[in-house]
């Protein structure tokens, strides 16, 4: 007899002994092939429907019922509003730029704050989340949105999942909302990302899962596993190929200095050191095209800066160290300087210079609005040397 | 209670009528509480985590969707993954102890004699150690006392899953009682 007609005879005669239409020995009889197993799964049927049924006591239901509905009169309060909702402040901005720009849609966007997959007014709220992200790239901004965005995504699951709602979609949202904010985390914001990843395990193991959710969340705990002396792997999946191998080390409060090492042209030399250790050297990328690295953490941004001079010579240095170090922008000479021989000297400072037609002082301009964006508004405080 | 009165209930307090979600409660509140009482075998921690699952209830009632099933299976959804968190924050399944130290009131005829009130307290101890799919069949089928049909419905199953379910959980718990020496029969005899 095989497993799936033994089941079937089980359960007929387990519903004819709880109803009391039939006894254990009936079955047995209408079933003697079956009797040997049947008898003690019957018997621990009925024994276990023969347990006491425990109540919870009316006091404890009255009190709880009280409870509930002064629960039900306080959610009748208004929701936080989204322009509340503790983004950056760069992205707050955008926020209520946006809200201004979209009159009367802010307030959906509002009401949607609160709001959690499978509520009507998700899609807003995901709608506003890739507007900030798509605003938050201008001003350099989107690891902070990114790592905003992992936080409320695993806040969404943790409620989901405490309604018995939680499901896989939510939870791969999750991951890759965390590995991007990973990825892309800066100085400012690695520390945050690392609180993050720490807390996010516990509430991760905490999280009720299902066969479906069950899988993801591992790959999830895999991915925000506490990392070991402050060392951050980039996730594989959100990882770009030129930092396989890559691993960094962050300090928990990185101290930006900016130090100056002009040099009298012809040979401009740049020095950039990061508190980002690296087991693979990066390849350093030479001009007229210096490559923007990218902000992930872990790369190696060696910034060359062109020499403005008819023989721009320039060798750049990577000298690993535990503080970063802020490039200083050159202020190169005009044409006029450079042809009057006046001014054949590098002078590093933060002052912009006035924009310039020249094509060669445009060209250095453009350089130093790169090198700007990349070092996110390092402070340079270095003075000039001759 | 009747499927369309639970329907004019939930709609009703979806809009914010506390009466409506109270009458929700109280027709429920008993079965979600044994189900738990059952899961955790301490009376004061059952009334707790059944507290959360109608509080979690009453936070995402705006969300719940009615789809085809009976809303306590979205109740007994709540209850057990309340059950499982509670045991992921404590770090381990019940233990014998646990259920020594706060024992369920079982049934007075078997309280009588020694010998039934510790097979009970045996039995309560395996089915705390069946996975939780087999509990969930094992209390939903004989505390409940629901059909296969209905209890595949509550759990998002087939019903010749939840069959097999039922019967692995039997077998387990007949194994378990015969290792303690009990004789089943004679046991059931003096109910």
């Amino acid at each position: 007899m095989d497993d799936s007609t033994f089941q079937n005879i089980l359960d007929e005669c387990l519903d004819a002994v709880l109803s009391g239409e039939r006894t254990i020995a009936d079955c047995l009889a209408l079933y003697p092939d079956a009797a040997d197993e049947l008898q003690p799964a019957l018997q621990v049927g009925l024994l276990t429907s023969k347990l006491k049924k425990p109540a919870m006591s009316s006091g404890s239901v009255d009190a709880l019922e009280m409870r509930l509905r002064g629960q039900m009169q306080a959610a009748r309060k208004p929701v936080t509003p989204a322009w509340y909702a503790p983004l950056s402040r760069v992205a707050a901005m955008l926020a209520l730029v946006f809200l201004l720009a979209l009159g009367t849609g802010g307030t959906a966007v509002a009401a949607s704050a609160n709001s959690l997959p499978g509520d009507t007014l998700y899609g807003v709220k995901r709608l506003w989340e890739t507007i900030i992200l798509a605003l938050s790239s201008l001003f350099d901004s989107a690891d902070d949105v990114w790592l905003h965005l992992a936080q409320m995504r695993l806040e969404e699951a943790e409620d989901l999942a405490e309604q018995g709602l939680l499901y896989r979609n939510v939870l791969i949202d999750l991951y890759e909302s965390t590995a991007k904010a990973m990825v892309l985390a800066d100085e400012q914001t690695a520390p945050q990302v690392l609180a993050f990843l720490t807390t996010a395990e516990t509430r991760l193991l905490n999280l009720p899962t299902t066969a479906a959710t069950e899988p993801v969340r591992r790959d999830l705990l895999m991915l925000v596993v506490p990392p070991p002396d402050h060392v951050l792997r980039l996730p594989a999946a959100n990882r770009p190929p030129s930092l396989d191998g890559v691993v960094m080390t962050l300090t928990s409060s990185p101290t930006p200095t900016s130090t100056a090492t002009p040099t009298l042209i012809p040979t401009a030399t740049a020095t950039h050191t990061s508190t980002r250790l690296f087991n693979e050297p990066q390849p350093v990328t030479q001009p007229p095209s210096p490559t923007a690295t990218s902000r992930v953490p872990a790369t190696a941004t060696d910034t060359p800066i062109p020499s403005p001079t008819r023989r721009p010579t320039i060798t750049p240095t990577r000298t690993p160290t535990a503080t970063w170090t802020a490039l200083p922008l050159p202020v190169l000479p005009t044409v006029q300087e450079a042809e009057e021989g006046s001014s054949s000297i590098i002078r590093p400072s933060a002052t912009p210079e006035p924009p310039a037609l020249n094509p060669t002082v445009r060209y250095r301009d453009t350089q130093a609005a790169v090198y700007a964006t990349q070092t996110r508004q390092a402070q340079v405080t270095e003075e000039a040397q001759p | 209670m009747e499927r369309v009165e639970e329907q004019r209930l939930l709609q009703q307090a979806q809009r914010g009528d506390t009466d409506a979600f109270a009458a929700l409660y109280r027709a429920h509140v008993q079965a979600i509480y044994r189900y738990v009482a059952h899961r955790v075998n301490d009376a004061h921690l059952a009334e707790d985590l059944t507290g959360d699952v109608f509080t979690k209830a009453l936070q995402g009632l705006d969300r719940y969707q009615d789809q085809g099933k009976p809303f306590v299976a979205w109740l007994y959804r709540i209850a057990h993954a309340r059950v499982i968190d509670h045991y992921r924050r404590i770090g381990r399944r019940p233990a014998e102890s646990d259920l020594e130290a706060e024992p369920l009131p079982v049934i007075p005829d078997m309280d009588a004699p020694m010998l039934r009130r510790e097979a009970a307290r045996t039995l309560r101890a395996a089915i705390a150690e069946l996975t939780d799919d087999q509990q969930q069949v094992i209390i939903l089928r004989f505390i409940e006392g629901h059909r296969i049909e209905t209890i595949a419905g509550l759990m998002g199953k087939q019903p010749n899953a939840v069959k097999q379910l039922q019967h692995r959980a039997l077998r387990t718990l007949a194994s378990r009682l015969a290792r303690t020496g009990f004789d089943i029969e004679s046991i059931l005899t003096g109910i």
